[in-house]
This record gives structure tokens, C-alpha cells and sequence, in this order.
């Protein structure tokens, strides 16, 4: 086990490396910084002076490899935009994300498995065909259109829910968490909802199929036969054999979830890192831009290691050596 | 049981105490939340030029000075007066007894520490500084400097405008993060909180020079998406919005809670053509042609909803050198073809207009329209339209041919913004940085001329005349209008609010009526 775990992380730091590269390699098609940076009225001098400093100046791969020279000390650099260490910007902000992609995924997890198990025992009834067509709109509606109906129902004509941003924050170290206030609590449901909502819908179709597809096999069978409560073997005999993909779909949705919250946080001015990330995108800030990849690229890499993990726990028969 | 009331006593006494600090400083408080459409991102006032960083770094910071009121007149602020010496020297009498929100005296050594701050080109985006020399004394009096600019500079007093002045001792006492995020001024305002991409938090500063200002605390809150800010404002959470996109227009107009106010921006849209003589638009005649063949009326009504202005020169009247005597060309398909036929293209000719997507209001709509306009003149016309990040690089790097451009200077000073946008580009000189592709010898020399003129009022003139000559012989460039700037706010909640020229919410000129 362990070497398997060593063995993924240096695969990680092999991605890592890969992923910066590549956003250097694009940084040379995608917009001078410099000429968001020294503002309109710098003379051409004055911005050759910048880019040199900045090391722009420079061909690509050099400035790639000084970037990973200093990635392994821990030094992403210092923002274009306001010159502020851009490790610290990047983790500011990300417990906002955490908060809501975590809550998402807990809805989306709960309801999906949840209505995913009560469709696929009951497939003609009247609740389970529409269970399964609001599933549709959920993969099919946009997120900043469901965004949007959400904060038009609930905020503006109900008036029962905020419309915008995290509420009352409570700070715990560097970490400003939204869960300890009622107003945190409820300015967190209609982002987390309007986030979690494709991620539900692909849960209960994925759940609904391996639930059923198992519901059929000779050992759920015999378990019926045998006179089993019916909890036992719905939960213990079908669903558990049948959530080996759904666990590897909710990880690799924690993971989207996380890294691309962006359409989300934009609409419900939430302040996570993925509008950090867009911003940085529109400022060309480039350090902001690879060190969030960089980092994005090995939360993924965990969230997926962890899932390799609990695949041991739901079937003892899968081992890494 | 002992140990627990004793608990409870403190948090009571806690409390009290607080709800207490809270109440006494402010016996009439007064709150104003402001939804705004870009996130500040910096409260260094070197940092950064970007409206959304300076319109609140305006509040915490004085300049020397400042632009007052809805017509954007210049007002003292810490200078009290100035005058000019000569050519090179600004003779500025400081204001005394101003104290820095820390309690630090305002001294004549923090404006030549801050002009020396805004000089280092790495961390500043202030290039302007860099035209000042030296700020010193006069004969030792500490109230009266002397601001020196390598080159005869006629617009320096107007830019002292964005120049934010800084205490020194705290300034250099704490590391740059500290700097950066934690802004120390002489301002109306003094910094509270400011968490990024969440909100910014002032609170009135109660000993400002000129008074302390109406409203006492001061929430603004970045809400990027346009429908997100709008449904903010008319559930009361927000009760300012700045941005009133054009989709939301009759939204906001029928809706009884909320009043929209509007006022032309200092930004006018035009358009640039080539020079290069292997081009047909380096002939004035057909640059004429394309002028006419646009209707820009049309634009203005159906795009942009009547919501800008025709322009006729591509400065706004604020600035030195605005002629009101320019007029446009008609719009006049028939004369334009006509054109095309007297330069040698009756048949038209192949043209590529380039402009951003993601910059100006409706900016590829009206691109699009530009380019049905000059077809129906037998122009074959395409468009390029494309990121603004990727579209900056073709106009500094002079590869543009047909572009779109939309400039507020910050100068107000037609001088400057030829020099950047109509004389020929010239590394050396400096001159042209932002002008693609466009040059004529005969404005090169009048625009370089213009600054040798001493008296304000021949150098007035003078500029007039060349901005005259320009727009209406030479066409360097097609105007086309200044949008709107639009805001909205809560209608019963007695919110006095005119909106400035220059975009900024300076939150002292804004009172709350109970």
C-alpha cells in the first residue's frame, strides 16, 4: 500500500510538471501581461524595462524551468496584479471553495445514492420516471441558468434566501469558515444546491443502473430466498457491491467540483479561488494562473488516491502491491 | 456553578462593552452598501491605474489634487495652491495640520517619498511620475514645495489627480504585504477590512480636513454577474449598484423601488485606420468614405439603447483642447461611394476591422455593425473580434490595420492623447505607443510644436485648431460615441448620488437623507 501511494505521488509530481509546462508553453499565445501591468500611458522603453525584470524577457522554457525551481521550494511567485505572494492569495481564498464544493458534494451524494436506490427498486412507478426526468434537466440545464432561477425564486420573489456572497463569518486561524453563523448556513444552500445539482443527477442515473443491474445477480437473489430483511439486502448485498463506480464518480466530481466551482462562485459573488483563477485568466496574470493549476492538479491527484483507498474498504478482495 | 457564572459575567460585560465602542463614536450613523462590477484588487496606490483599485483608493487616500463634484472640476486638496514657476517647476503650497489616518503628521517629505514610490517601474503602473525630477523645499520652508519635471509637462497639475500620497514612516516600517493590504491615508475614509473578492469595509474619518464626511460606515461588495448585482439591489441588500447592463434596462426603469442615473463617461469609442501607403485607407478620401458609410445613430439607438452619445473627436469635453466646433461627417451612403469612386475603388477593396469582445459595452455588436455598414458601401469587409488580453498586443505591437479603440485620458490634455494615439509610433521619442498604424508628417510636427507654446491660452488655441484640422482633413480616426456610464439605487431609502465623470465613487460627495 504504501509504495502504491508513493508511486502515485511521484505520477502526481510527473502531471505537475507536465501541466505547468503546458501553460507556459500557451503563456506565449495568450496576451502580454506587461500591458495590463505598467497601464496605457508607459512608454515602450518602460515596458521592455518591466518584462526584463519580470524575466519575459526570456524564451519560454527558461522561465519554466526558474518557475520550477522555485515551485520546489514552495515559491509559486508573486502576482502581476498586485504583487502579492500568490501561494497566500490561492490559499486565502480556498476555504471558500472547500466550504461550498464539500456541501455540493454532500447533497449531490446524499440525494443521488439516496433516490439512486429508492428508482431502481421501484423503476415504473410514478416518482421514480420523474425523479429520473428532473435527473435530465439536472445534466441538461446550464449551472448559471439554474444559478440564476434559484436566486430568482428563492431570493427575489420568496425573499427567503440571500442573494449573494458567504454571510457572517466566523475566523478560525487562516481559515474563515461560513458553517458557524445561521446567516453562513444559509447563504451557503443555493450555491451549494445550484453546484451539486449536475453532480446529483449523474449520481442517481449511475447509482439507478448498478443498483439494479446487481439487484438481478444469483447472490442478491439467494439473499432474497433466504429471508433476509430487506434493509440487509438492499444496503448490504446490492448497494454496497454496486458503489465501486459510484464512489469513483463522486471523487472525480469532488475534484471538478473543487477546481471549476467557477460559473457558480461568479454568479453567487462567492469568494473562492476559482473567481481568483477567472480574474487571473482575464489579467494574464500568468504566476496566479500555473500555480493554481499546479495545486488544482494534485488536489485531484489526492482526491483520487483517497478513492483507490476506499476501494479496499468496499471490497476486501482489492489490494495494491 | 462559580466558575460558570463568572463566565457569563464576562461575556456580558464583553458585550456590553462592545455594543458600547460601537455606539458612542457614531451618535448619527449611517450605512451605504455599494455593489460594484469589478473587484479591487490592489490598495497600493502605486499598484495599479485600474478604476476599480483607484475609486476606492480615492476614499483613503488625498491627492494634491483633487476633481470635485458631478462636472469634475479641480479643487485643492492637500495643496492648497499652485502656480507655475517656469517651464520645468510647479511652485505647490501645502496644507498644514492634515494627519495620516495612524496619527502621523502629512509632511512635504511624504509627497517626495510617494513620487519616489511611484517611480520604481517593477511595482508601479504610475508612469506619469516618472516626467518629475525632484520634489523639494523652497528655502527651507517645509509648507511650500517646488515639483520639477524633466520635460516641459503642461498636464502635470491635472494628473497630481491620481497621485496618492502615502505616510512615509509606515509606509517604509512595514513589509510590502502589509502595505499592499492595509492602506494608511490623510482620506474622507479609513481602511477597516477588506477581505478579496468579498467586500471592502470604511468607516468615516471623523477628523478629515474637510470636514467628516455624511455616511459613517461603508460596505462595497463586488458583484461581477450583472443579473446577481441587479437582484442584490432590488431585494435591499445592496443599495447602490454600479453597472446597469443594457439587457436590464427596462428591468430597472419599470421597477417602482428603483431609480436609474446615467451621465455620459469620458471614454469615447473610435475607430483606426492604416496609413501605410500600400493600403487603400492611407488615402484620405476613402477614410472619408468609411466614416460616412457608418450610421452611427442607428448604433446608438439599437445597440446600445440610446443609452451614449454621439461623439465628433475622440476627446471628451473636460478635456484641454476639446473643440465644440467639430462636426461630424453625415452619415451618407451616397457621398461615400462616390468617394470610393473618386479614390480608384469603385469596386471597393478588401478590409479586416479588428476590435475587442470582452471591453466595451455591446463592443462586437457595434463591430458587426461597422462592418454591414461598409458593405453596403461595396467594401468587402470581415471582422476579427477577439479577447481583449490578445487584442492589446496587436495595437501596441503596430500589427492592427482597422481597429477599435476607446480612450479616457487622464491627462486632460488633447496634447497627450495625440501623442499617444495619433503621432506616428516612435520608440525613442515615446510617442505613439498605443497607435497601431497610423501617421501623417504634417500632425507629427504640429502635435510636437504645440508643446513648445508657453502661454495656456496660444497653446489653448492651438490646440483646438490642430484637433479641428485633424478630425476634419486628415481623419485619423472615425469617432464614434461615449457610452453611458449607468448605476441604480433603492429609491426609498433618501440616497443623494450624482455620478462624476470619471467614474469614481468618491463616497464623501454622497449623504443619506432620513
Amino acid at each position: 500500500m504504501f509504495a502504491y501511494i508513493v508511486r502515485r505521488v511521484i505520477q502526481g509530481i510527473g502531471v505537475a510538471l507536465l501541466v505547468s509546462f503546458l501553460c507556459f508553453f500557451l503563456f506565449q499565445y495568450v496576451g502580454d501581461p506587461v500591458l495590463t501591468m505598467v497601464g496605457k500611458n508607459a512608454t515602450p522603453k518602460q515596458m521592455e524595462e518591466v518584462r526584463s525584470i519580470l524575466g519575459l524577457d526570456k524564451p519560454f522554457y527558461i522561465q519554466y524551468l526558474t518557475f520550477v525551481k522555485n515551485a520546489f521550494r514552495g515559491d509559486f511567485g508573486r502576482s502581476y496584479t498586485n504583487d502579492l505572494p500568490v501561494f497566500g492569495l490561492i490559499v486565502e481564498r480556498a476555504p471558500a471553495t472547500i466550504e461550498l464544493a464539500t456541501f455540493a458534494m454532500l447533497i449531490a451524494t446524499f440525494f443521488g445514492i439516496g433516490l439512486g436506490v429508492v428508482v431502481s427498486l421501484n423503476r415504473a412507478a410514478v416518482l421514480s420516471r420523474l425523479v429520473m426526468a428532473g435527473s435530465l434537466l439536472g445534466i441538461s440545464l446550464p449551472t448559471f441558468l439554474i444559478g440564476l432561477l434559484f436566486i430568482m425564486i428563492f431570493a427575489v420573489n420568496l425573499q427567503v434566501l440571500p442573494v449573494f456572497g458567504r454571510g457572517d463569518i466566523i475566523k478560525i486561524g487562516f481559515w474563515r469558515t461560513g458553517l458557524l453563523t445561521l446567516s453562513g448556513i444559509k447563504h451557503l444552500i443555493l450555491p451549494a444546491f445550484t453546484l451539486g445539482m449536475y453532480q446529483m443527477a449523474l449520481i442517481i442515473r449511475l447509482t439507478r443502473a448498478e443498483v439494479s443491474e446487481v439487484l438481478e445477480e444469483d447472490y442478491v437473489r439467494t439473499a432474497w430466498a433466504k429471508g433476509l430483511p430487506s434493509r440487509i439486502v438492499i444496503f448490504k448485498h446490492a448497494l454496497r457491491n454496486s458503489l465501486i463506480p459510484v464512489v469513483t464518480m463522486i471523487g472525480l466530481g469532488l475534484g471538478e467540483v473543487i477546481a471549476f466551482a467557477t460559473i457558480t462562485e461568479t454568479i453567487f459573488q462567492w469568494p473562492g479561488m476559482c473567481r481568483l483563477f477567472l480574474s487571473s485568466i482575464y489579467g494574464s496574470d500568468y504566476p496566479v494562473i500555473v500555480a493554481y493549476i499546479v495545486l488544482m492538479a494534485f488536489v485531484i491527484l489526492l482526491i483520487n488516491l483517497a478513492v483507490d483507498i476506499f476501494y479496499t474498504v468496499l471490497n476486501p478482495k482489492i489490494q495494491y502491491d | 456553578m462559580n466558575s460558570r457564572k463568572a463566565f457569563l459575567l464576562v461575556v456580558a460585560v464583553l458585550t456590553s462593552l462592545m455594543l458600547s465602542l460601537g455606539t458612542v463614536a457614531y451618535a448619527n450613523s449611517s450605512e451605504l452598501i455599494v455593489g460594484i462590477d469589478a473587484a479591487p484588487e490592489t490598495m497600493d496606490p502605486r499598484g495599479s491605474l485600474a478604476d476599480s483599485n483607484m475609486m476606492w483608493m480615492g476614499n483613503i487616500f488625498d491627492t494634491l489634487v483633487q476633481l470635485v463634484g458631478p462636472e469634475g472640476e479641480f479643487a485643492p486638496g492637500l495643496a492648497t495652491s499652485w502656480e507655475k514657476i517656469d517651464q520645468l517647476t510647479w511652485r505647490i503650497h501645502l496644507r498644514q495640520g492634515v494627519k495620516f489616518h495612524n496619527g502621523n503628521p502629512f509632511t512635504w517629505e511624504d509627497v517626495q517619498f510617494s513620487f519616489e514610490r511611484m517611480q520604481e517601474p517593477k511595482l508601479s503602473e504610475h508612469s506619469w511620475a516618472n516626467d518629475v525630477a525632484s520634489v523639494e523645499t523652497v528655502d527651507g520652508d517645509p509648507w511650500v514645495i517646488d515639483i520639477t519635471t524633466k520635460a516641459p509637462n503642461h498636464s502635470l497639475i491635472y494628473q497630481l489627480k491620481i497621485g496618492f500620497i502615502v505616510d512615509k514612516e509606515s509606509t517604509l516600517a512595514r513589509t510590502p504585504e502589509e502595505v499592499i493590504q492595509y492602506p494608511i491615508g490623510t482620506g474622507a475614509y479609513k481602511f477597516v477590512e477588506w477581505v478579496k473578492g468579498s467586500y471592502l469595509k470604511l468607516i468615516a474619518n471623523e477628523e478629515y480636513w474637510e470636514g467628516a464626511p455624511s455616511i459613517t460606515h461603508v460596505t462595497v461588495i463586488p458583484i461581477i454577474e450583472a443579473s446577481t448585482r441587479f437582484a442584490a439591489l432590488s431585494t435591499g441588500e445592496i443599495d447602490l449598484m454600479m453597472g446597469v447592463p443594457l439587457e436590464m434596462l427596462e428591468v430597472v426603469q419599470d421597477d417602482p423601488d428603483l431609480v436609474m442615473i446615467g451621465r455620459p463617461s469620458r471614454r469615447p469609442i473610435f475607430l483606426g485606420m492604416s496609413s501605410d501607403p500600400a493600403l487603400p485607407t492611407s488615402d484620405v478620401r476613402v477614410r472619408k468614405a468609411m466614416y460616412m458609410a457608418i450610421n452611427e445613430e442607428e448604433i446608438i439607438e439599437v445597440i446600445l439603447r440610446g443609452q451614449a452619445t454621439i461623439v465628433s473627436q475622440i476627446v471628451d469635453p473636460a478635456t484641454f483642447g476639446y473643440n465644440e466646433d467639430i462636426e461630424r461627417f453625415p452619415y451618407d451612403p451616397e457621398r461615400a461611394r462616390e468617394l470610393l469612386i473618386e479614390a480608384g475603388y469603385p469596386d471597393g477593396f478588401e478590409i479586416t476591422l479588428q476590435g475587442p469582445n470582452d471591453r466595451y459595452v455591446k463592443d462586437e455588436q457595434i463591430l458587426q455593425a461597422v462592418v454591414k455598414y461598409l458593405r453596403e458601401v461595396g467594401i468587402d469587409a470581415e471582422l476579427d473580434a477577439m479577447p481583449k488580453a490578445t487584442y492589446w498586443g496587436l495595437i501596441s505591437g503596430h500589427e492592427t490595420t482597422f481597429w477599435m479603440l476607446g480612450w479616457m485620458n487622464e491627462s486632460y490634455n488633447l496634447a497627450q492623447v495625440f501623442s499617444d494615439l495619433v503621432h506616428s509610433p516612435s520608440y525613442e521619442e515615446g510617442y505613439g505607443g498605443w497607435n497601431s498604424t497610423y501617421g501623417d508628417p504634417e500632425l507629427d510636427r504640429l502635435i510636437e510644436n504645440s508643446k513648445l507654446i508657453q502661454d495656456d491660452i496660444l497653446r489653448l488655441g492651438a490646440l483646438k485648431e490642430l484637433n479641428r484640422f485633424a478630425m476634419e482633413e486628415k481623419v485619423p480616426y472615425i469617432p464614434l460615441h461615449s457610452q453611458n456610464d449607468l448605476y441604480a439605487i433603492q429609491e426609498g431609502k433618501g440616497i443623494n448620488f450624482v455620478p462624476r465623470p470619471d467614474r469614481w465613487i468618491q463616497l464623501k460627495e454622497i449623504s443619506i437623507e432620513d
